[in-house]
């Protein structure tokens, strides 16, 4: 029992007398109204009196008494709810009383899909079943299971039994809530009216039983195939604590859940099904312990498919267990919850399915062997650091595992907690890139062969420039982070319209600093992969025998440990960069796009809302805050964006031939985003032995392909939209344009939400679409 | 039955010393609020944390963060233990003042 338990039981033992069981009696107390109301009336109208360190914002939070909308005591029930019994028998023959324990667990069953897929609160779906309350009430005082008290065996028994089944798996959930990987209100509601959920249950086992000895008691009933089915349900429900008790990727209780709640969705006699008056009510809101408004009580619709979507969730997440590299692991937990967000369990699941209890990664890694790994897979393979001594690499090795951690756990959020997570990261990736790169520096002038450093010769000619692996890793982790954070902004329509060219200059400028990053790695694994293939040439051309044979052993070595895997890295490398081509690409389209508007006069980079209090460059610098404390990428200033910003207006004189050239590079760039998109799809499709890229989405492949997908439908909008801006407007300039047009940023069906399209609305659709709303 | 004001000494106290201090407001319906006593403003309307409530049919539950507006109000009381440790708090820092 825990501690909280334990001094419950304490309380109970100490009952003490009085109005609060405080001591306190009725003639204790001294009534001081009159001297209130007396001193009351010689303050002024305005006063206030409060606690000093009492924020009187937290008081709108508060809860007025004797207002319908904010008291819970004044919720109205009938009298069948007030007084419901829940030990008497109800059903006047065995056929009622088989149809109101089914009709009961029925609704319970599906009120547990409304708190869970709909975002319902616990008390108005499953607490508002009276026999969940009564049951979980009664068995806290005892500390152990009780039954009801019917005398019969299908509520005594079989409705007991599921409504147990359905708290442990509640019981389930809370922990997973507990654990911190998922908000309260946010993903989900557990207020548990202050409720026992089960603590004193030591495991699953005990309900496993009760619920099967049900089924053999349900057996022996006529009809009562269904009430079998929905106890077969919640079996499996219970069971799904082992993914993270065992860790167990076994997902026969998984596909055993889709069976039932598929056979149980196509059961139309259960929506007929009554249940004994007052059984569900928001009575619960009234009689506990409450700290928030009445709420109306959520009649569930008929809604088993929410148990397959989230057997399904959580049968994806714990595909995450065949990852057979770093690359997949990352892959499937940036693809995973990425275009749809995925159901709460299953998000709250993956991040402890993925960093265990016992600080190893799926059981197999150890943290700095994971971050290692990482490495090993982006920059460090067969650089002079890969080497380097433990003692030396562990501290920052357990310092950069605790950021990618953040990045991991990030992926599994809602959509909104999602870009937040990103902006916390940014400042975490900058400070470890600052520490690593010192280091980095360090080691390597710490070695007295200067040779030992690994540089990268971009352009012939040019001074090469030190890899720094380490440094390299984290710079392209946290440009890309800020990358995600920019464009979800998108999707969480973030910024306003005016804003748009402002966020995809940026979005080029990160992508382009991003594709550096990736090339230069991607340059020197190239060096690497010709110095072995130079071996082989020096030993054929090699005379001496003895000489030969070494290079020949060197030769050897380098093709069984090296090669694969540089191999390996150069495609994955690829791959990002024709990803960074296609962010750079669609953001410079946005940008065309927003100056050929900007040039009709239709819009502008600059706020259309006249306020005497800012200025356009504090609402740039404003919008640029997460990025103002990070050192590289440097944050541009705001005069060289709006200098940009003018190249890509075309203005007089020529205005046409430039308007047809803003146009030409404009689909240029869609063209070529589209190839690039068609050819990631592409090597999705054929896996990764294709020769050319290593996407890593084995275990993801339709997720990353819908993303994909949508990118491309956004390519083709774009595509179509501009067109059909050029035909509506012309190739004139003309100051009615304004007032007959205005630009909206809007999301296409299918498409991707980090690319909406710049659209042409006319003014007077868009005041028949606000009166018709 | 509760001791009438005029049976205890209140000397010196203001409205601002009984901030922080755990009132029992009587309710219509027998009901019973008790909490400490956060905000109040003029017209007596009051602000109580942790409030606990007792209903007229003897439930207890919790509430938290409760406003109690003056037309609801039927009586405020402090327990006089609490009150005499006011007054008596009251009077060493007038003591100590002076």
């Amino acid at each position: 029992m825990d501690l909280e338990g334990k001094l419950k039981n304490l309380d109970l033992e100490f009952n003490r007398d009085g109005l609060f069981q405080d001591g306190i009696m009725e003639e204790d107390l001294v009534d001081v109204t009159q001297f209130f109301d007396d001193s009351a009336s010689s303050l002024q109208t305005k006063t206030i009196i409060k606690e000093p360190n009492f924020n009187l914002f937290e008081g709108t939070h508060s809860l007025e008494v004797e207002n319908k909308k904010l008291d819970s005591t004044s919720i109205q029930l009938t009298p069948a709810e007030a007084n419901f019994e829940c030990n008497a028998l109800y059903g006047s023959d065995e056929k009622h009383q088989l149809s109101y324990v089914v009709g009961i667990l029925d609704r319970l069953v599906r009120s547990v899909v409304c708190w869970l897929n709909d975002y319902q609160t616990l008390p108005t779906t499953v607490l508002s079943c009276r026999y969940v309350e009564h049951l979980l009430l009664e068995s806290e005082k005892k500390g152990q299971l009780v039954f009801l008290h019917t005398g019969h065996p299908l509520f005594d028994q079989i409705l007991c039994s599921g409504i147990y089944g359905v708290c442990y798996f509640a019981r389930f959930v809370q922990r997973l809530l507990k654990a911190g990987v998922i908000f309260e209100e946010e993903d989900l509601n557990f207020n548990g009216m202050g409720l026992n959920f089960l603590s004193y249950v030591e495991d699953g086992n005990s309900i496993l039983s009760l619920l099967q000895e049900s089924i053999r008691i349900a057996s022996l009933c006529s009809d009562s195939e269904v009430l079998i089915h929905i106890l077969k349900l919640l079996i499996h429900l219970v069971s799904i604590e082992k993914c993270l008790d065992e860790f167990s990727t076994d997902v026969s209780h998984l596909n055993a859940l889709i069976e039932e709640a598929t056979y149980l969705s196509q059961q139309p006699q259960l929506s007929n099904l009554e249940i004994p008056a007052g059984s569900f009510s928001i009575g619960i809101q009234r009689r506990l312990s409450n700290q928030f408004p009445p709420k109306s009580l959520i009649i569930p619709p008929r809604n088993y498919e929410g148990f397959i979507v989230m057997a399904q969730d959580l049968k994806k997440v714990l595909q995450v267990d065949n990852a057979n590299t770093m690359m997949e692991i990352m892959q499937f937990a940036n693809f995973f919850n990425k275009f749809e967000q995925r159901h709460v369990l299953a998000r709250a699941l993956f991040p402890l399915f993925l960093i265990r209890d016992n600080r190893t990664i799926l059981g197999r890694y150890t943290l700095s062997e994971f971050t290692h790994g990482h490495l090993l897979e982006f920059s460090l393979m067969c650089t002079m650091e890969v080497d380097f001594p433990p003692e030396i690499t562990e501290q920052p090795l357990m310092e950069a595992a605790n950021v990618l951690f953040e990045w991991y756990q990030n992926t599994s959020q809602n959509t909104s907690r999602y870009r937040q997570g990103y902006n916390r990261q940014l400042l975490l990736w900058d400070s470890l890139q600052a520490q690593i790169e010192a280091m980095e520096v360090e080691w390597l002038s710490k070695d007295s062969d200067a040779a030992a450093i690994d540089y990268v010769e971009m352009k012939e000619g040019e001074e090469p420039t030190p890899l720094l692996p380490y440094t390299s890793w984290v710079y392209a982790m946290k440009v890309r982070a800020m990358i995600e954070f920019i464009l979800k902004g998108f999707d969480l329509q973030v910024y306003k319209p005016f804003e748009t060219y402002t966020m995809y200059w940026y979005t080029y400028y990160l992508a382009h600093q991003w594709e550096i990053c990736l090339k230069k790695v991607q340059k020197f694994v190239d060096s690497k992969i010709n110095a072995i293939h130079g071996l082989n040439k020096k030993v054929k051309k090699s005379k001496s025998g003895e000489k030969r044979e070494l290079l020949k052993a060197q030769y050897r070595f380098a093709m069984d440990n090296h090669m694969g895997q540089l191999q390996v890295n150069k495609r994955f490398l690829q791959y990002l960069i024709v990803e960074s081509s296609i962010f750079k690409s669609l953001s410079i389209a946005q940008v065309f796009q927003f100056g050929i508007l900007t040039s009709y006069g239709l819009i502008d980079n600059k706020s259309p809302a006249k306020n005497n209090f800012t200025t356009n460059e504090l609402l740039y610098n404003l919008r640029m805050k997460p990025f103002c404390s990070i050192g590289v990428p440097e944050l541009l200033p705001y005069e060289l964006m709006e200098s940009t910003f003018k190249e890509f207006v075309p203005d007089e004189p020529m205005f046409t031939i430039k308007l047809n050239k803003a146009m030409e590079c404009l689909h240029k760039e869609l063209n070529e985003s589209k190839l690039n998109v068609e050819h990631i799809l592409k090597c999705i499709q054929g896996g990764d032995n294709n020769g050319v890229l290593v996407t890593a989405t084995r275990l993801v492949k339709s997720e990353a392909t819908k993303f994909y997908e949508g990118v491309k439908t956004s390519i083709e909008t774009l595509e179509t939209n501009s067109k059909k801006i050029q035909s509506t407007l012309g190739s004139k300039r003309s100051p009615s344009l304004r007032e007959k047009y205005a630009v909206q940023l809007q999301f296409c069906e299918g498409g991707s939400s980090f690319f909406p399209v710049l659209s042409l609305t006319s003014h007077t659709s868009k005041k028949s679409h606000i009166n018709q709303k | 039955m509760s001791k009438d004001l005029s049976q205890v000494s209140m000397e010196g106290l203001k409205l601002p010393d009984f901030v922080g201090c755990t009132l029992y407001v009587n309710l219509h319906n027998n009901r019973i609020l008790k909490g400490s006593l956060m905000a109040l403003d003029a017209q007596l309307n009051l602000l109580l944390d942790h409030v606990q409530e007792r209903a007229g049919d003897g439930n207890r539950r919790t509430l938290g963060l409760v406003s109690v507006p003056r037309k609801t109000i039927q009586a405020i009381k402090v327990p006089q233990a609490e009150l005499n440790q006011l007054v008596q708090f009251k009077r060493n820092l007038l003591k100590n003042v002076v």
